[in-house]
């Protein structure tokens, strides 16, 4: 668990992390819970600020020299909530109470910013190989698939994952999860209490080459 | 076994459940293939099935006489007959779970589909992100995105529109930034319905491009009834960051995923927006149509 801080002494995490500078951006892949951040030019230059050493006042200062437009604080503080939040600090902040609970918008009015100079963090969870398959779940596959045997499984529900009842009722019983029709059919079909069905049915994370319901 | 269909047997060294190295099989044809460089082994039973197989292998495969493979697909086929249900057919792959189906189609979909996966993860010195292309004026236009998000349609209606077909499910990229043919054909959906008919671009009026091409423009769009097409310029993180989500390797290789990404735009622009019909997005995009045009156009306004 990381530790938290008011302290105005931020340090910016380096490890576990791709950097990719680009023009007036700066991207950050984090290995570690696979999120992919896009920090706009004034958070990342706040992060790269962010060296245990400079005051968040002293920060503030350089983004007023860089820009040439007043930069109060809070501005700071306000990037240093977003980054903690991404968890690209050594340690998490806690806001100041009063400089808690500021919205985007709130911020352009408070901090005197125009929109560009907003820090903003945008963040995205990198996708699985399998989220970028081609794939949706057939109709044929959202109905319960009774009495299962090898051979049962219409074609379009062969990379389909889904759930195998040891009952005839697609519920109750014992299930196992994620696990496609076909695998269903021919580990656990041939009595005639076995059935199938896709939707919704996946909590567990899906098995290489079984596409998520 | 005769002595020429030893030399071309594939092997792999990784051995797994499910493998099929149980010794029960003859195989009796099998054939090593490369992929965007990843290596593929192939073998069956039946020795006139193997160019069938390999009808369902990615586009632009070749023949390797590297015996060595990193996934090997092994199909043995009728086998288990009885009167009451037929033969069988079994695929045994080395890397996942046994399929076994009375259909030899649903054996040749589930290899189709698993081999697909594998290669656009693992492919060397390319990055598969999950995307229509199409070629315009010397560079590409790429489409991201998930299934049924319109990808096809706007590819297909780029295409009747004069542009030059390279793929409708991956945008295949280099560390130079370019995109190089994924040439299969469009899987086209037919209004209202899920199921999918492979369409040769040359049907539609096409033409499949060859060549690799830098890229020009990023296109963010989803379709939506009675949208327009009023697209927004993002920046270059905000269009590294789209692509990023529709990457398939970005998890295995992020440290070779994001650079890549970064080089596909810095000579392109990327624009996002919801749209309407593909046919007017289409040409829009491609510059035809002053947008204000078909608005009015739209509101009836002449």
């Amino acid at each position: 668990m990381k530790k938290t801080t008011e302290n105005p002494w931020a340090l910016a995490r380096n490890d576990e992390l791709v950097v990719q500078d680009l023009p007036d951006e700066v991207l950050v892949y984090d290995l570690k819970s696979h999120k992919a951040h896009c920090l706009n030019k004034t958070a990342a230059f706040i992060w790269k600020h962010c060296d245990g050493q400079t005051p968040t006042e002293e920060i503030a200062k350089m983004m007023e020299k860089e820009w040439h437009t007043p930069v109060t604080e809070d501005a700071v503080w306000f990037a240093l909530n977003k980054l903690s939040k991404a968890e690209l600090l050594q340690e998490r902040i806690v806001l100041p109470e009063q400089r808690a609970g500021m919205s985007r918008r709130s911020a352009m009015r408070r901090l005197g910013l125009g929109a560009l100079l907003i820090p903003v963090v945008m963040t995205i969870v990198s996708p699985t190989a399998m989220a970028g398959a081609s794939v949706f779940i057939p109709p044929a596959c959202q109905t319960c698939i009774k009495k299962i045997q090898v051979g049962d499984c219409p074609t379009e529900c062969l990379n389909t994952c889904g759930q195998c009842f040891d009952n005839s009722g697609c519920g109750g019983g014992g299930a196992l999860n994620c696990i496609t029709c076909s695998t269903c059919a021919g580990n656990h079909g041939g009595a005639d209490t076995v059935s199938w069905v896709a939707p919704g049915a996946c909590t567990a994370v899906p098995p290489s080459g079984c596409v998520p319901a | 076994m005769d002595y020429a269909a030893a030399q071309l047997m594939p092997y792999t060294k990784m051995t797994a459940s499910g493998s099929g190295e149980d010794g029960s099989a003859a195989w009796l044809a099998g054939r090593s293939i490369r992929s965007y460089g990843v290596r593929i082994g192939i073998r069956t039973n039946r020795r006139e099935l193997l160019d069938q197989i390999l009808d369902y292998a990615p586009p632009l495969w070749r023949p390797t006489s590297v015996s060595c493979v990193e996934r090997m697909f092994s199909f043995r086929v009728g086998v288990g007959s009885s009167r009451s249900h037929g033969a069988s057919h079994v695929l045994l792959d080395s890397l996942e779970t046994t399929v076994k189906s009375r259909s030899l189609k649903t054996i040749l979909e589930a290899f189709q589909f698993r081999l697909k996966m594998y290669v656009a993860e693992m492919a060397r010195h390319r990055v598969f992100v999950h995307a229509g292309v199409v070629g315009w004026q010397g560079k590409a236009i790429i489409v991201p995105g998930r299934s049924m998000s319109g990808k096809t349609s706007l590819v297909a209606e780029l295409v009747r529109a004069g542009a030059t077909y390279y793929s409708d499910e991956y945008a295949v990229l280099d560390m130079f930034g370019r995109v190089h043919p994924y040439p299969e054909p469009l899987a086209i959906r037919n209004k209202g319905s899920a199921k999918q008919k492979k369409t040769p671009a040359e049907d539609i009026g096409g033409i499949t491009g060859i060549k690799p091409l830098p890229v020009g423009q990023v296109i963010i769009s989803q379709y939506q009834t009675g949208a327009h097409w009023r697209p927004k310029k993002l920046s270059t993180g905000q269009a590294v960051i789209e692509l990023l989500a529709n990457t398939i390797p970005a998890r295995r290789k992020p440290e070779v995923v994001i650079p890549t990404l970064h080089c596909v735009m810095s000579g392109a622009t990327a624009f996002k927006s919801v749209r309407g019909e593909a046919r007017d997005t289409a040409r829009l995009i491609l510059g035809e149509v002053d947008p204000r045009e078909t608005w009015k156009k739209s509101k009836g306004i002449f």
